[in-house]
């Protein structure tokens, strides 16, 4: 139950951040394949049915621009961060360093409370 | 028959996915998805050094998911009631369940079984015949009340998506903290002059007729009125007097709730046998030829009598809120 509890906001907690992560690894044009190894490899790993819903979203908030084109061989559609994408991405990622700060002090609080 | 070519397997996962889609997007999003599914096999056959096998293809369609759920991702998510409706939803339909649907079902199986019709004149099969009809009754009633209230339910989610107006709300219109032993005192103004008017109407015009001038209609009661007229004047005073207590200090007391709960039993016993004594000799109404005066007395006492689980059901709900009130009394006086 415990490891289950644990599980549930561990995933809770992640999918708010999946957002930036693809923002942030899309700063560089990637297709959807590459996209989700890139966050694999640090990490995140995301399945395929969250991952393309997700990069549809973004695209249709005007986060993202997209295009088909052919690599070896094949049609993929490659993605890249918007100039309005950059801008909420640089937002974002101010509100997730205070996010932190502010959970450090908490954190760092609590432990000399402890104390 | 048995996929040998992995492409098969994939098309036709495709075209299950595709299914779901909406018709505008399905072309591109399946050719994202192929182009996705295509280059993980490339990995793994790049890594496996052979083609990739019919069931190692499964296997990772397994893993991207059902094609109903995959599609799904895609689509934007709708509910037919949204979570702000779904708790009001839910206490709607308990309420029809306890107001509606469970009474229809204990009076209409009550009238059913206690009539003399049914056990009398009727066959084995023809009683079965009957109660099936009752339950077909009863299912159509549940399915049409349940269906009324949540298409209700879906239009004001509806309306609610495009104004917002369940979310506009003020503070200072909350309703006032609810204190359970409170009676407010317009109810107790109302309650008392009702008593009133009902104690001068019923001295006035009832013995050994009730006299309605209004309509100039008299309703004739049998021999046994005068239990009646007395009961129900009794039951009226003592309402009134408890009206005036709660006027004073609107507020239930252990004393008042058990006087309150003796009125209610002798109300509900003078009613529900007046239902049941064919309390009615005659009708006087202009409308009325004399000699059908009778004739109509008797179809009222059938209607009462018609009418008397439903009076039975009321009279046991009353006493069981004052006995719930008696007791949540005690267990505050004990706390």
């Amino acid at each position: 139950m415990t490891s289950e509890s644990f599980e549930n906001l561990r995933l809770e907690l992640r999918r708010g951040s999946l957002v930036l992560a693809t923002l942030a690894a899309l700063r560089q044009e990637r297709y959807g394949y590459t996209l989700r190894k890139t966050l694999a490899e640090n990490g995140l790993d995301i399945e395929e049915s969250t991952l393309y819903p997700l990069l549809r979203r973004l695209e249709a908030q005007g986060l993202l621009t997209s295009q088909w084109r052919e690599e070896d061989k094949r049609n993929k559609r490659f993605y890249q961060l918007s100039a309005e994408g950059t801008e909420i991405l640089n937002q974002l990622l101010t509100e997730w360093r205070s996010i932190g700060t502010s959970l450090a002090a908490i954190l760092q609080e609590d432990s000399h409370g402890n104390l | 028959m048995a996929i040998s070519n992995p492409q098969d397997l994939i098309a036709r996962y495709l075209q299950a996915v595709s299914f779901w889609l909406p018709r505008a997007q399905r072309q591109d999003i399946a050719a994202e998805l192929a182009a996705d599914i295509q280059s993980q096999i490339d990995d793994r056959e790049a890594a496996l050094d052979r083609p990739i096998t019919v069931p190692e293809v499964e296997e990772l369609l397994r893993r991207r998911g059902a094609p109903i759920l995959v599609a799904n991702g895609y689509l934007p998510q709708r509910s037919l009631i949204g979570p702000l409706l779904m708790p009001i939803y839910l206490l709607i339909l308990r309420i029809l369940a306890l107001v509606c649907l469970i009474p229809s079902v204990v009076i209409g199986l009550a009238n059913l079984l206690l009539s003399h019709s049914f056990w009398a004149t009727h066959s084995a099969s023809q009683q079965f015949q009957n109660f099936g009809a009752f339950w077909n009754a009863m299912i159509s009633l549940a399915f049409s009340s349940i269906a009324t209230t949540t298409l209700a339910f879906a239009i004001l989610e509806q309306i609610n998506q495009r104004t917002n107006f369940l979310t506009r709300w003020e503070p200072h219109r909350l309703p006032a903290v609810r204190n359970p032993h409170h009676v407010p005192r317009s109810g107790s103004a109302i309650q008392l002059a009702v008593s009133i008017l009902f104690v001068c109407w019923w001295i006035k015009h009832a013995p050994p007729a009730v006299n309605f001038p209004m309509l100039h209609v008299s309703l004739l009661f049998t021999s046994g009125f005068p239990w009646f007229f007395w009961g129900f004047l009794l039951v009226s005073l003592c309402s009134g007097a408890i009206a005036v207590a709660h006027l004073v200090h609107p507020c239930w007391t252990r004393s008042r709730a058990i006087v309150n709960l003796a009125v209610d039993l002798l109300g509900s016993i003078l009613f529900c046998t007046l239902f049941r004594s064919n309390p009615f000799a005659a009708i006087f109404d202009p409308d009325i030829q004399p000699g059908q005066s009778v004739a109509a007395a008797q179809t009222i006492n059938h209607w009462l009598i018609t009418l008397y689980p439903w009076c039975l059901l009321i009279a046991v709900i009353t006493t069981g809120v004052n006995l719930y009130r008696i007791w949540r009394l005690n267990k505050n006086a004990s706390a």
